[in-house]
């Protein structure tokens, strides 16, 4: 098989990993270039190329398929660098994205932030009201048109905003969904005014019901649209300029990779996606390892990243939520709060008592055994005070802590606590893990699901420190650090591992009793777009799969609940399976006697993920090694809060780990990009992958 | 606490439990606390007790189906101690938050004996004189039994679409008395040992016109509870029940010790604030006057109502909600940094309330919308009593806020056939889009929504459309509504819509704050705009459509236009007929003519403040670019402020 490559860009570095024809991995790092990201892009690769012992082009001549994860889209909405976008809508329905159906205040945010009223506003606006311009134009919730477009209004709007400079415009109408032909006809309109301005028909990209969201959806992919079209096409150009001219494709939130030219016009789909590529690496070992169900915890320095994977698929949500701005895309389903390395531990004086995070250090000045003027115990602190990680041993040693920061910052919280120095570690460790787990908890409660039927797959510089603690607490007997120190480089391994993905969805509104062929006839229409899609993508029928999800809800009801629907047709009859499936999986989540049949059921929303299966890099494995004893590289004193007491602990290099080896707690593993933290009563072993598999000693809860 | 002389009893008068709640022998309080907790397990079990609060409330928006409690999020669930003790309590609607409290103290003294509390049940309730806002507000208490004894309650409160009365959606303006109201009932065991009483549950949803959604919200209450109880029974075979029960009353403590922190930074005095609410119900036309006096004295507040008008019609309210809405106030502006743990904070709390007014009516007054008017009067004139408090106070004056938007919610409730030939019954929650009052810093925020329901939202228009045989014409944000100020108060909206594929939509009308604006201003800032409905009979629109236009507002149209007053029902609207209802905007902080010009300028170009209110309200001169005339400016606000002092008189204190 010939190379796969994975890039990757995160805020500090630019990871790529290339799969070569044996499936061994190189992993590339590279420093990201915030002012052409496309430049860091290039190095990373050819970092690996040096790792694999051959030359950029080399590697690029044998080259299959380059996969990429870009937060370009993202960083421009977060620092609000987008383009000056203007937005058409219907008449009377202007102030849509200003009126932020009300709760614009407090979307999204944190219950602390949320409760804080004296201190909360609204985001500034995306596109302020002088650029919002209101045509005549109306379609009625059947999808009939009841006002004409008035093209002349169009064309007078699109002069004006012309006039005023926009970079983009984005059309959304009421109930564009059900009836295109207005938004359609105002793009042919501005395309013929002008041809080369980046445009967002709302019904397109989010063919779902709910302006609100919709229009939300649309107006930041204008917002982002130019400048994520401007990166990819400089870095499309740099692969290029590199006689790389075969596929290359982008990695989006919806969970899979798309080709570049679809990113560029709907870069909506990559805001978001940092996360995923890490969540589908974890899809990918899932597969291999033959593991239906996991949880990944993904801690870096100022949050922590919960997914799942429910036999072997990723977790979505319905919509998604960006700077207090909400849209209904389906995208993988990542929640974070604020608990990372850097998160600050506080006193609070009213209660006496000590808290931990949000507020975070971050990288700079960051904790302050980093040495760069943080004067506040953080989490990573509290790890170098425990013991857990080693001050010489950070970042592979490329950054080495001050252990006696560590010392004093955590020692100042001990001394107001009345603890010593340790317990006060110990509890600063604690705390977050709780709230990690307790995160953990509510996604998967919330979905009817047990987290003891899953593993936790731990990785990010922070998630293997404390990932033991958080699986005890919610009774999951396994935790897993993968492949040794391709950890490191995790969401690019994930993205060289993704599957080719588009969601086709539809709003199609039934009332029992179900017309059988009515609901086969919605998936038929969804299918036949898919087909062309992936024939055109090139995938032949074995290398495709098409997943068809049904959302439904009780009569009344305003929540749904999504269930998958098998393939083939649907007669009359066959729909009372639906509703027992529906039934079975609400009862799962809302508990028995939760639903009420009397009500009646609707179907509200059809949705197809179209799938082209990718050939995937076959893991090597490590080598065997006859193993026992101790080849511990040495004894360290570890403090553990569960036995209140410090430990001599055995220290393992992380690359000296060798297949079958076994490992009994307490012991502590050092790998360049994170230490791995295996508790007492817990025991590890390494598997052919060079996977840290911890089994977790539940009896020690409660 | 109480004046004993009256019957404090929840029959013949609202309930104000004594301090000490006397209880059959027959049910058992767990009261075992732990005499010390680690500051690590306080805080994780402060967290998950939190987070037990949060599923609560999830599972209910997630079941139910009402648009209220999804949207509006009328509801919140509570976590309470073995007695009735607030614990935590909900980010949803706030003033529930002075509901359940009481009303699980009166099921402890009340039903204790007969029927009992066993082990699985949960008591429903609806009585405002137990403890309700108006009567579709429902509690549902679940005692947590540990060891045989009652170790703590869950519950919660939920706005039900429809439970009777005159009116669909039980708001009922005409209702003279609580006979001609919704059915008010005190707690009633409706779950018995997990089971649900079929025959309560069917003579409950015998009075709704909604019954099927009835039963799905009570159904969504129930589960909540489970989810919650469930859980609190975890962390007592984690932690033991005295560890648990030591980090609630800890949760109370924390909260009383910021209160009091806060508190103790403002100067000691009595404040006094009169509002105006108009039409006790409908053909009346008379106006009655809400007087609310709050004193500070040491560590203690005491809220009075002496002054206001007897209670009349159907606007009437009783002694929970108006604690519940002065509680909603100290919540946001005392306890921010504290989940909203009153539990400790209200020992500190006196309410001495004349029985008999309207804002502490006595039985037959009806109450049933005292959701709509009551509860968000009291709101407003309590915020602006603490606004005024806070004032002397250097570190919470930064923290004052305005009267928001909404102030008096125009309610609007509707029913008829709907496109599909079904039977509908809708609460237009358009006014969700709220706003927030000028800060005695910066400018209040435009349909920012109600500060007092964090989570609430408007239903999307698609939605709207989906549900009710409606065609909106608009909906839009009104410049100018926020009150003027130097910090501008928050621009509230308004909605017009036609009927459509229906042959005719019956609207009735619950509000107050037409007549006169309820927004009050702050320091001289200027009111928010009032409510207003607007309705203009056998127009032009249809034509108007059909010719391709869509008009930007009402006042476009020709027709007949008739006079909509704030309590009327059966107001027919059929397909020439627009009608249109605007929200309150909130209200300003400042003298107008002391506003940044700049700021003016800004809000002249973004649309948020029309040019002519620009120079006459604040004194601004700008030019055809919007820009101030600096020295225009300054000469115009002098002759304005001359002509103020030419026509001031003297204050009659009398």
């Amino acid at each position: 098989m010939p190379y796969i490559a994975g890039i990757d860009i995160g805020g500090t570095f630019t990871d790529c990993v290339v799969v070569d024809e044996t499936g061994k991995i190189h992993t590339g790092k590279s420093p990201t270039t915030p002012d052409d990201r496309s430049e860091g892009f290039l190095n990373s690769l050819a970092s690996a190329a040096e790792r694999a012992g051959i030359t950029l082009e080399q590697l690029l001549a044998g080259t299959e398929r380059v996969l990429h994860g870009t937060t370009v889209a993202v960083n421009a909405m977060v620092e609000r660098k987008g383009a000056k976008v203007g937005l058409i809508t219907t008449r009377g329905h202007g102030d849509v994205m200003l009126m932020m159906r009300g709760n614009g205040r407090t979307a999204g945010l944190p219950i602390e932030t949320m409760l804080n009223v004296a201190d909360s506003s609204k985001p500034v606006p995306l596109v302020p009201r002088t650029l919002i311009r209101e045509v005549d134009e109306r379609i009625n919730y059947a999808g009939e048109e009841v006002v004409a477009l008035d093209e002349a209004q169009v064309r007078e709007a699109v002069t004006a905003l012309l006039k005023d400079d926009v970079e983009s415009i984005c059309v959304s109408y009421l109930w564009s969904f059900k009836n295109i032909n207005h938004e359609l006809r105002t793009i042919e309109i501005i395309k013929e005014m002008a041809p080369d301005l980046f445009t967002t028909r709302a019904s397109e990209l989010i063919p779902k019901w709910g302006e609100y969201e919709r229009t939300v959806g649309a107006v930041i992919n204008s917002y982002v649209g130019p400048v994520t079209r401007r990166y990819l096409t400089a870095t499309e150009k740099r692969l290029s300029d590199n006689n790389y001219h075969k596929s290359f494709m982008i990695m989006q939130s919806t969970g899979g990779l798309a080709p570049v030219e679809e990113c560029a016009t709907a870069p909506l789909l990559t805001v978001g996606s940092g996360p995923v590529g890490g969540l589908e690496g974890a899809r990918f070992l899932a597969a291999e390892m033959n593991i239906p169900n996991i949880i990944t915890a993904d801690m870096g320095g100022t949050t922590f990243d919960v997914g799942l994977i429910v036999d072997g698929q990723t977790v979505k949500s319905s919509s998604s939520i960006i700077g207090q701005y909400q849209y209904s895309l389906p995208v993988v389903d990542v929640q974070s709060i604020g608990s990372g390395g850097g998160s600050i531990a506080w006193f609070d004086e009213m209660s006496g008592v000590m808290r931990v995070g949000p507020e975070s250090a971050g990288s700079m000045p960051g904790p302050a055994c980093y040495g760069r003027g943080g004067t506040e115990a953080t989490i990573t602190d509290a790890n170098v005070v425990l013991g857990y990680v080693n001050p010489g041993h950070f970042l592979g040693g490329k950054l080495t802590l001050d252990r006696d920061a560590a010392h004093r910052v955590v020692g100042e919280v001990s001394e107001r606590l009345n603890m010593t120095e340790h317990q006060a570690a110990a509890g600063i460790v604690t705390i977050a893990e709780f709230h990690m787990a307790d995160l953990i908890r509510r996604m998967s409660v919330q979905r009817g699901l047990d987290p003891r039927d899953f593993v936790l797959l731990a990785y990010g510089g922070a998630g293997p420190l404390h990932a033991v603690t958080i699986a005890r607490e919610l009774g999951i007997s396994k935790v897993i650090v993968p492949l040794g120190d391709v950890a490191g480089a995790w969401s690019a391994l994930g993205v060289a591992t993704a599957d080719v993905l588009r969601v086709f969805e539809r709003s199609q509104i039934m009332y029992e009793p179900f017309n059988g062929p009515e609901f086969s006839d919605g998936f038929g229409v969804l299918e036949a777009q898919a087909r062309t899609y992936l024939t055109a993508q090139g995938f032949d029928e074995q290398h495709t799969e098409l997943r068809r999800f049904v959302a439904m809800q009780y009569g009344w009801q305003v929540h749904q609940v999504e269930i998958p629907v098998r393939t083939g047709t649907f007669s009359d009859a066959d729909m009372d399976g639906l509703i027992g499936d529906f039934e079975a999986q609400y009862e799962r989540m809302y508990g028995k006697g939760a639903g009420f049949r009397q009500a009646g059921v609707q179907i509200i929303n059809l949705r197809l993920e179209a799938v082209g299966l990718t050939p995937k890099p076959v893991l090597n494995t490590i080598e065997a090694g006859s193993v026992s004893g101790d080849q511990a590289k040495e004894m360290r004193d570890v403090y553990w809060p569960e036995l209140k007491e410090s430990r001599p602990t055995a220290i393992y290099l992380g690359t000296d780990l060798v297949d079958g080896q076994q490992l009994v707690g307490p012991a502590i593993v050092e790998q360049d990009f994170t230490t791995v933290v295996i508790h007492p009563g817990d025991s590890a072993v390494i598997d052919r992958y060079g996977n840290i598999v911890i089994n977790v000693a539940l009896e020690k809860v409660g | 606490m109480r004046n004993n002389s009256i019957p404090w009893d929840g029959v013949n008068n609202s309930y104000i439990p004594d301090e000490t709640i006397t209880i059959h022998p027959n049910v058992q309080l767990h009261t075992e606390v732990a005499a010390e907790v680690d500051p690590v397990t306080y805080e994780v079990i402060r967290y998950n007790l939190w987070s037990v609060n949060e599923e609560h409330g999830d599972t209910i928006v997630k079941v139910s189906g009402s648009p209220i409690a999804v949207f509006g999020h009328d509801f919140n669930p509570s976590i309470l101690t073995e007695d009735g003790g607030f614990v935590y309590f909900g980010p949803y609607l706030q003033f529930h938050a002075g509901m359940l409290d009481v009303n699980v103290k009166w099921t402890l003294e009340n039903r204790s004996e007969n029927p009992g509390i066993e082990e699985g049940d949960m008591f429903m309730a609806n009585d405002p004189w137990v403890g309700t806002t108006h009567q579709p507000d429902t509690a549902m208490m679940y005692p947590v039994f540990w060891e045989g004894k009652i170790f703590a309650w869950v519950g919660s409160m939920l706005h039900l679409a429809d439970v009777g009365g005159s009116t669909p959606g039980s708001f009922c303006p005409d209702a003279a008395d609580i006979y001609q109201d919704p059915i008010p009932t005190p707690p009633l065991k409706l779950v018995e040992r997990g089971v649900i009483r079929k025959d309560i549950e069917d003579s409950f949803v015998r009075r709704s016109r909604l019954p099927d959604l009835v039963r799905l919200d009570l159904r969504a209450v129930i589960a909540g509870n489970h989810v919650a109880g469930a859980r609190i029974q975890g962390l007592i075979r984690r932690y033991g029940p005295g560890v648990v029960k030591a980090v609630m009353h800890k949760v109370s403590e924390d909260g009383e010790v910021r209160f009091l922190d806060r508190l103790r930074t403002c100067s000691d005095g009595v404040w006094t604030d009169v509002s105006y609410l108009e039409v006790a119900k409908t053909g009346d036309r008379e106006t009655y006057k809400s007087v609310v006096t709050m004193e500070k004295k040491g560590d203690k507040l005491i809220f009075r109502n002496a002054g206001t008008a007897a209670q009349s019609g159907a606007i009437n309210m009783t002694y929970a909600p108006f604690r519940g809405a002065v509680l909603t106030g100290l919540n946001a502006y005392f306890l921010y940094d504290a989940l909203y743990a009153i539990g400790g904070a209200v020992k500190h709390l006196e309410f001495e309330l004349e029985p008999g007014t309207f804002t502490c009516a006595t039985p037959p007054a009806a109450c049933s919308l005292a959701g709509a008017i009551g509860v968000h009067l009291i709101i407003g004139q309590a915020q602006t009593l603490l606004a005024k408090m806070m004032m002397t106070s250097p570190t919470m004056a930064p923290r004052l806020m305005a009267q928001g938007g909404s102030s008096q919610w125009p309610g609007a409730t509707c029913s008829g056939i709907d496109q599909r030939g079904n039977p509908f019954g809708g609460f237009m929650l358009d006014p969700m889009g709220g706003g927030l009052g000028a800060f005695a810093s910066r400018d209040g925020i435009d349909t920012g929504g109600l500060w007092f329901d964090s989570k609430g939202s408007m239903p999307n228009v698609e939605q709207v459309e989906h549900t009710l045989p409606l065609l909106y014409l608009y909906r839009k944000e009104v410049p100018d509504s926020g009150g003027a100020g130097r910090f501008r108060g928050g621009n509230a909206g308004e909605w017009a819509f036609v009927t459509h594929k229906t042959d005719q939509v019956v609207h009735a009308t619950s509000s107050c704050g037409c007549a006169v604006p309820t927004a009050h201003g702050l320091s001289g800032g200027d009111p928010g705009a009032p409510n207003q409905y607007r309705f203009v009979g056998d127009s032009d629109i249809q034509s108007m459509l059909s010719g391709g236009h869509i008009p930007a507002d009402i006042a476009d149209l020709n027709g007949d236009w008739k006079t909509v007053l704030p309590k009327q029902i059966d107001i027919i609207q059929t397909i020439d007929d627009v009608y249109a209802i605007r929200w309150a905007g909130s209200a300003g902080y400042g003298d107008a003519l002391e506003r940044d010009p700049e700021l003016v300028s800004q809000d002249v170009m973004e649309g948020r403040v029309t040019a002519t209110t620009a120079t006459v309200i604040y004194g601004v001169l700008l030019d055809d670019q919007h820009q101030p005339d600096v020295e225009g400016t300054a000469r115009l606000r002098q002759t304005l402020v001359a002509q103020r002092l030419a026509e001031a008189k003297e204050f009659d204190f009398a």
